[in-house]
């Protein structure tokens, strides 16, 4: 089922949370809402799923308009980021909740909510109660419990974010098989970067309860928009200085722009800058040569910090590098991305 | 250095269990040796000569005493009720909703913590008179609840706050009315709270006196108020008779309590109003 937004607008306590917020999801497609906390994205489901009813703008489901419609009958679910499996029941009458609401006889919804259970991989588990299993399992009963209503819009609210390393990686393994297997239109809110490329189809970066970007993961990767669409992905350094003449120039470095003349940020990623010579000498003799402040060691390669006349410019090196050595870099022109400064109010 | 430690602790948790069982059992002790007592006077030890005249005097006595357990345990269980339902409301209302004068009205909730019953009695019964309340079953019920409603609504807004409207949410998506949810989530969910209120409201209703004695106006009678006057007059036999039916009827309610509480799965496998 598609999805649209159009100019969703919402209040809460004075405060605005979803600025004209619009966008648009394809049938079976798999979106990621990507932003920092506070950005609006927990909001936006919860308006999708008409939790929450937005102040202005229209929510359609396959081009019908569905903001008079209540939560229970949107055939949109939501699972969050807290679980909220309900103590009172067994694990498989979690499941089987959506169905029983449905009116699905009790012997029917069960035998389901156990099919259910067998596609999360917890076949056998059903007659446990949720605080009996582990917090990996309880979050893949509740992804089980929001499909089995069978929901044209699956909603998921940062639900790998509680996990840890390991749990986290088998969670969106499943989440993307189970995206494969039902084919169900899917919007993933998360603040983390990486895993919205890994999964999405495409990815709607939001800040301030604004829309800031809505491009393919490649897209939003390689032309980022705005300076934190540009540095979501971590692994940046991040200077200031103005740009003059079509350049970013501070006194040392210089780095064409193709933003207009003024003050501005650069975001440049770390593995754009690779060191070239190491130590050409421990007098910065040669003008693109910069002193090394510290080094760390990062498995693949090694992180040099360099000092760019006080701001920190972190390169890529494969081999060690001294402290105080003086080096050469290269930059990658596709890791660089500047932006006209923000200004602060 | 941790084992005697643990050990002096052992001994110290080991006393205040048998204090507190001392102060719980001896005075139960004493009230089921005096019930089938004829005579203990002072030095002797234990109660000279055993007699059934207490409990005798209750169930065989010209006065009903069954009829009167049966209406004390009725207006007990209306007042817990009502108690129940007024206050799962008004936590509802100081929880999840914002309104003017919520704070007066969270204050309101437990003014008649402060004010004593036989204050504010007075004030019920003079407004009962001229509303022909008074000297009414109905009349007893409303005052009862208005002396436990503080306590249902402290401890049923405390859970409700615990709870908060996560699971609520939750229910909706997964496509529960507004009448769904609270059958098969919100009810469930705060029923340990409600229980705990529920059993507090009880108790207070049916061991109330001189709220009784004055709304009541002798007409109404309940067991409590059956019961004093052979606590005053020092009958200690018939008293305890009294005391110890008044601690097996409220025994057996509060055992229905959590019989109710187990049936309406929060402990078993089955769900509820499945």
């Amino acid at each position: 089922m598609s999805l649209a937004l159009q100019h969703i607008r919402l209040d809460l306590n004075k405060k605005r949370i979803l600025d004209d917020v619009s966008f648009n999801v394809g049938t079976g497609e798999f979106i990621s809402l990507l932003g920092a906390s506070g950005a609006g994205k927990s909001t936006t489901l919860k308006v999708i799923a008409g939790i929450l009813a937005q102040d202005s703008g229209h929510i359609q489901l396959d081009g019908e308009v569905v903001d008079d419609i209540p939560a229970h009958r949107r055939k949109t679910s939501i699972v969050f980021q807290d679980v909220r499996l309900f103590p009172h029941m067994t694990i498989e009458e979690n499941v089987a909740f959506p169905l029983k609401m449905q009116g699905v006889p009790r012997s029917d919804r069960l035998a389901q909510a156990r099919k259910m259970l067998g596609l999360v991989h917890l076949g056998g588990m059903g007659l446990r109660r949720p605080d009996h299993v582990s917090g990996g399992q309880q979050q893949r009963v509740a992804l089980a419990r929001a499909l089995a209503g069978k929901p044209q819009v699956l909603l998921l609210d940062e639900p790998f974010s509680g996990l840890d390393e390991d749990l986290r990686d088998e969670m969106r393994e499943l989440v993307v098989e189970l995206h494969k297997a039902l084919g169900t239109t899917t919007i993933l809110v998360t603040h983390d970067a990486t895993e919205a490329l890994m999964i999405s189809n495409r990815i709607v970066y939001m800040r301030d309860g604004r829309v800031i970007q809505d491009a393919t993961p490649t897209e939003l990767y390689r032309n980022p928009k705005t300076q934190d669409v540009a540095s979501c992905f971590g692994d940046c350094s991040i200077l200031s200085a103005n740009v003059v003449y079509g350049y970013f120039c501070t006194e040392t470095l210089c780095l064409p722009a193709t933003c207009e003349d003024g003050p501005a940020t650069a975001v440049i990623r770390h593995d754009g800058v690779r060191v070239l010579n190491a130590d050409v000498s421990d007098v910065a003799s040669e003008p693109a040569s910069f002193e090394v402040k510290s080094v760390t060691y990062h498995g693949n390669c090694y992180l040099v910090q360099l000092d760019i006349e006080g701001q920190t410019l972190v390169a890529t090196s494969k081999t060690p590098i001294r402290t105080g050595a003086h080096v050469t870099i290269a930059i990658d022109q596709e890791s660089v991305f500047v932006y006209p400064a923000e200004r602060l109010c | 250095m941790s084992m005697p430690n643990a050990r002096a602790y052992k001994k110290a948790a080991w006393i205040f269990l048998v204090i507190y069982l001392i102060c719980i059992l001896v005075p139960i002790a004493i009230t089921v040796a005096w019930a089938f007592t004829d005579y203990w006077p002072w030095p002797s030890l234990f109660p000279l000569g055993f007699s059934t005249r207490g409990l005798a005097e209750i169930f065989n006595s010209y006065s009903p005493v069954g009829g009167i357990l049966l209406q004390s345990i009725f207006i007990a269980l209306a007042v817990s009720f009502l108690a129940v339902v007024i206050a799962a409301l008004s936590a509802r209302a100081l929880v999840h909703h914002d309104f003017f004068g919520k704070e007066l009205f969270r204050f309101t909730t437990i003014l008649p913590f402060l004010i004593p019953v036989t204050v504010f009695a007075m004030g019920v019964q003079v407004a009962f008179i001229r509303m022909g309340l008074a000297n009414t079953v109905v009349g007893v019920i409303i005052a009862h609840t208005i002396v436990a409603l503080p306590y249902a609504t402290v401890i049923i807004t405390d859970v409700t706050a615990a709870t908060g409207a996560r699971l609520e949410e939750q229910a909706r998506v997964l496509g529960a009315d507004k009448l769904q949810t609270l059958a098969h989530v919100t009810v469930p969910s705060l029923l340990p709270g409600i229980l705990s209120a529920a059993s507090m409201s009880y108790i207070l209703s049916f061991s109330q006196y001189f709220l009784t004695l004055l709304i009541g106006g002798g007409t109404v009678k309940t067991f409590a108020v059956v019961m004093f006057p052979f606590l005053a007059s020092g009958d200690r036999t018939i008293a305890s008779a009294y005391g110890l039916v008044f601690l097996g009827v409220t025994f057996i309610v509060f055992l229905l309590f959590e019989s109710i509480l187990k049936r309406l799965g929060m402990r078993e496998h089955q769900s509820f109003f499945s």
